[in-house]
């Protein structure tokens, strides 16, 4: 009853309704907009460094993690990558050697991460296969032929096919020679990782070594990455002797950089809402002053001031609902529109290559944002109702029923 | 006009709870906006800060094509004379000769890959503090053959002061370098990438050791007034030749301009959507202060008050309220901006590990420059013009006999 009495009051002065409501819902679409393009831009981030080089989960020796030396590898990988490829929620394993060395050209020389790869199922889990940029992938036959970042191929001087020389430490302590030739340039979205990062066949490393296969990284990609944490601690229970760590602990900054997102997402929108806020009492407060008579009559005939004091307050807070649902419906459609079509960001694509943010982008918001949000927009509601609310109470009947105003 | 803008004003008065309260949203976004503002903007003036004070300097001049090579055939070399000259130009606080290349080190059985600097020991401690960050063992003196070496490599390696590291790789022309060095310090930097992969030689050892005597791959110079960036770069240039290029920190550092600039850009949008939502409030006053005077605006007319000067006064009245908001929000502000300016926010917890990781200190700098006001106000004033929009149409539409009614 005082619910849809609330609900006829609100649109007996249309104009000032639909002012406030057109504020509500460009407020909370242009609001959830922008917040779903950042947050589109860190997922971009995580998972193209996730596709690049972290994977979902990482196991090595404990010793690797502290020295990364080249005497740090797993041992008998074959039974543990049989045991991996067992369990129905991993899609794919791939086994890498981690050499810290040189590579240096007749003019340069630069340190980076060697990285021994089988090419055949390297392809499952990275992504740099798809990012190569001149020559291929491991495709012709050259004698240790090697794949390196753009970033690192300029800094050294060096075009495809043109000679590099690898020195790294071998496990007797001495220092080895490789030379490889460059077989293909490839560029990630992230040019720290393109200046440092050097991929060579792991068959190619044992030979220049002379000895039997050893590996330090197995990288995993799970089929649903939404079970990262559950298969985390099942592995980590299953190989007690091992560092088995996901991508959030490798990466401790891109996780806490994505929380702390969240929270700024929330503060942006809470001072949205603040700022409707002052509107949302305007408006009730001229829409009490206006009814000032009819009020009093209210009052008069022996309605509750408990009872108009809760009126005034689903007023207000069915008009902000409405127009919040409303702008979260627009604000999800667009969304929804631009999740599937994306953004073309390629004019600003130096800036956000060094964030390792691809340049389309996909903008996706939470979905736990949507409930929380709506929280926030009756808790706004009932703040902006309470001022208008108590001067409608405090009406006197008699000197109301004969105000004009 | 004195007359119109007394009659404004008194009108603003006669509902004093709602001018007071459309010039409250003004107010408070107003503050916001200068704090959010002040915030980001102290953010990047402490990046560029700290990447030019431990790095680049503000103006470096190099061999040619230096910058993109990386390389010690793109060393030059520079006379003591020619750089006493740029230390003599004004403004010009520090210029600090390096010789950098990487390099192999190891010790006993521990290899790692680590970025060799061959620094002038005095002039580099006057620009990036380096003697500050000794954890053990001394920093460098001016010839000296020891080597300082940071606190996270020296853990990989497993070497104290003390004990000695081997150096290996290529110097000057492809000559092999390789020299066995004592550890007479160790350093430590916040920034993990630094913290594994720096060591300090003193310049004349460096020179010997690449085979490169002589000569130097940088010069930084730092000023002490960083508004004379522009003359002193000018001036620099014309110091040398076509064999030699002069860059300023923006062209040193592009990943970090570019990132201030789409995070700028990025909180102009969030100013901007909330100055929309504020640009609606004040709207909404305006509709409902108009539409509620119709009949006042009808007797006025009638008795010969002429159209546009309702207009003009309608107008004053929009200003008015938006001015209200704007100039006390603009004063209340000034306080607080003050404060933190002098006070960053200390961060705790997951945020400053976030910020350590990215080799910043946890702090949350502000900035205060009068230009932020100025946009603040000139926003506030698009606002009120397009609201005063209107009541000018709604007056000019205005038919007297059905206002009078009423």
């Amino acid at each position: 009853m005082l619910l849809s009495l609330a609900w006829k009051n609100i649109w007996r002065n249309k104009k000032r309704s639909l002012i406030i409501l057109i504020a509500i819902i460009i407020g909370l679409w242009a609001g959830l907009f922008a917040s779903a393009v950042m947050f589109g831009m860190w997922n971009s981030a995580i998972n193209s460094a996730i596709e690049r080089d972290l994977s979902h989960i990482q196991i090595h020796t404990r010793e690797f993690k502290k020295e990364k030396l080249i005497t740090n590898t797993i041992s008998n990988p074959s039974k543990i990558i049989s045991e991996l490829k067992n369990n129905n929620k991993i899609e794919s394993v791939a086994q890498h050697v981690v050499i810290e060395g040189m590579a240096s050209s007749p003019t340069s020389s630069s340190g980076v991460n060697i990285i021994g790869i089988n090419p055949g199922n390297e392809k499952d889990i990275t992504s740099i296969s798809s990012k190569i940029t001149e020559g291929n992938y491991f495709k012709r036959k050259i004698r240790n032929p090697i794949v390196v970042g753009e970033e690192l191929a300029k800094k050294l001087g060096l075009k495809l096919k043109s000679k590099i020389i690898l020195s790294f430490q071998a496990p007797d302590g001495t220092i080895t020679y490789a030379a490889c030739r460059i077989a293909g340039i490839f560029k990630s979205q992230s040019s720290n990782f393109d200046k440092s990062t050097v991929f060579v066949r792991n068959v190619d490393l044992y030979k220049i070594l002379n000895i039997p296969p050893f590996i330090h990284e197995i990288l995993i990609k799970l089929k649903n990455p939404q079970q990262l944490s559950t298969v985390t601690t099942q592995l980590k229970k299953e190989f007690p002797n091992l560092s088995v760590q996901n991508w959030k602990e490798l990466a401790p900054e891109l996780n806490l950089t994505y929380e702390m997102l969240v929270v700024e997402l929330y503060i942006f929108l809470g001072i949205i809402l603040f700022a409707l806020l002052f509107g949302v009492t305007n408006t009730m407060l001229m829409s009490v002053l206006d009814r000032i008579r009819e009020l009093g009559v209210l009052l008069a005939v022996g309605m509750k001031r408990l009872r108009i004091f809760r009126m005034i307050i689903y007023e207000t807070v069915m008009l902000s609902l409405f127009g919040g649902i409303i702008g979260m419906i627009v604000g999800a459609l667009t969304i929804l529109y631009f999740a599937s079509a994306g953004i073309n960001l390629s004019i600003f694509a130096d800036a956000f290559s060094s964030f390792g943010i691809s340049t389309q982008l996909y903008p996706a918001l939470p979905v736990s944002f949507y409930p929380m949000l709506t929280v926030m927009i009756i808790v706004t509601a009932v703040l902006a109702s309470i001022y208008p609310a108590i001067k409608a109470i405090r009406l006197q009947p008699a000197d109301a029923i004969r105000s004009y105003a | 006009m004195k007359t119109y803008i007394q009659l404004a004003w008194r009108n603003l008065w006669r509902n004093k709870k709602r001018t007071l309260i459309a010039s409250a949203s003004v107010f408070f976004a107003v503050i916001l906006a200068l704090l959010m503002r002040s915030m980001q903007k102290g953010s990047y003036n402490y990046m560029i800060n700290a990447a030019v004070s431990t790095y680049t300097g503000y103006v470096q001049v190099h061999g040619k094509n230096y910058w993109d090579k990386k390389s010690l055939e793109q060393s030059m070399v520079v006379s003591k004379s020619k750089q006493d000259k740029i230390h003599e130009i004004k403004g010009v606080s520090d210029v600090v000769p390096r010789l950098e290349s990487y390099a192999l080190v190891s010790h006993k059985n521990f290899t790692k890959v680590a970025q060799i600097n061959g620094i002038d020991p005095k002039k580099e401690n006057g620009m990036t503090k380096l003697a500050k960050k000794v954890t053990s063992g001394e920093y460098l003196k001016a010839n000296s053959d020891g080597a300082l070496i940071a606190q996270g490599l020296a853990e990989l390696l497993k070497v104290s002061v003390g004990d000695s590291v081997v150096i290996y790789g290529q110097g000057y022309h492809g000559i092999t370098a390789a020299a066995q060095v004592p550890v007479i310090g160790i350093v430590k930097f916040t920034l993990p990438e630094l913290n594994k992969s720096m060591l300090y030689l003193s310049l004349d050892y460096a020179q010997w050791l690449f085979s490169a005597q002589g000569r130097l791959t940088s010069l930084s110079i730092m000023l002490n007034d960083p508004t004379k960036q522009d003359a002193v770069f000018n001036k620099v240039k014309t110091m040398f030749n076509k064999h030699y290029e002069v860059m300023t920190w923006d062209e040193l550092l592009p990943e970090l301009v570019q990132s201030i600039e789409s995070d700028n850009s990025g909180g102009i949008i969030m100013l901007g959507i909330l100055y929309i939502v504020i640009g609606f409030g004040i709207f909404g006053t305006i509709m409902m202060m108009t539409a509620e005077r119709s009949h006042e605006f009808g007797i006025l007319i009638s008795v010969g008050m002429k159209k546009w000067k309702l207009i003009l006064v309608t107008t004053i009245e929009t200003l008015f309220i938006s001015l209200i908001g704007v100039i006390t929000g603009a004063l209340a502000s000034i306080p607080v901006l003050i404060y933190f300016y002098h006070n960053p926010i200390y961060l705790t917890g997951n945020a400053a590990k976030a910020y350590l990781a990215f080799g910043f200190e946890p702090i949350l700098p502000f900035a205060i420059y009068p230009g932020m006001f100025l946009a603040q106000i000139w926003t506030v004033l698009a606002i009120a013009l397009f609201s005063a929009f209107y009541p000018f149409s709604y007056i000019r539409k205005l038919k007297t006999v059905e206002a009078l009614r009423d």
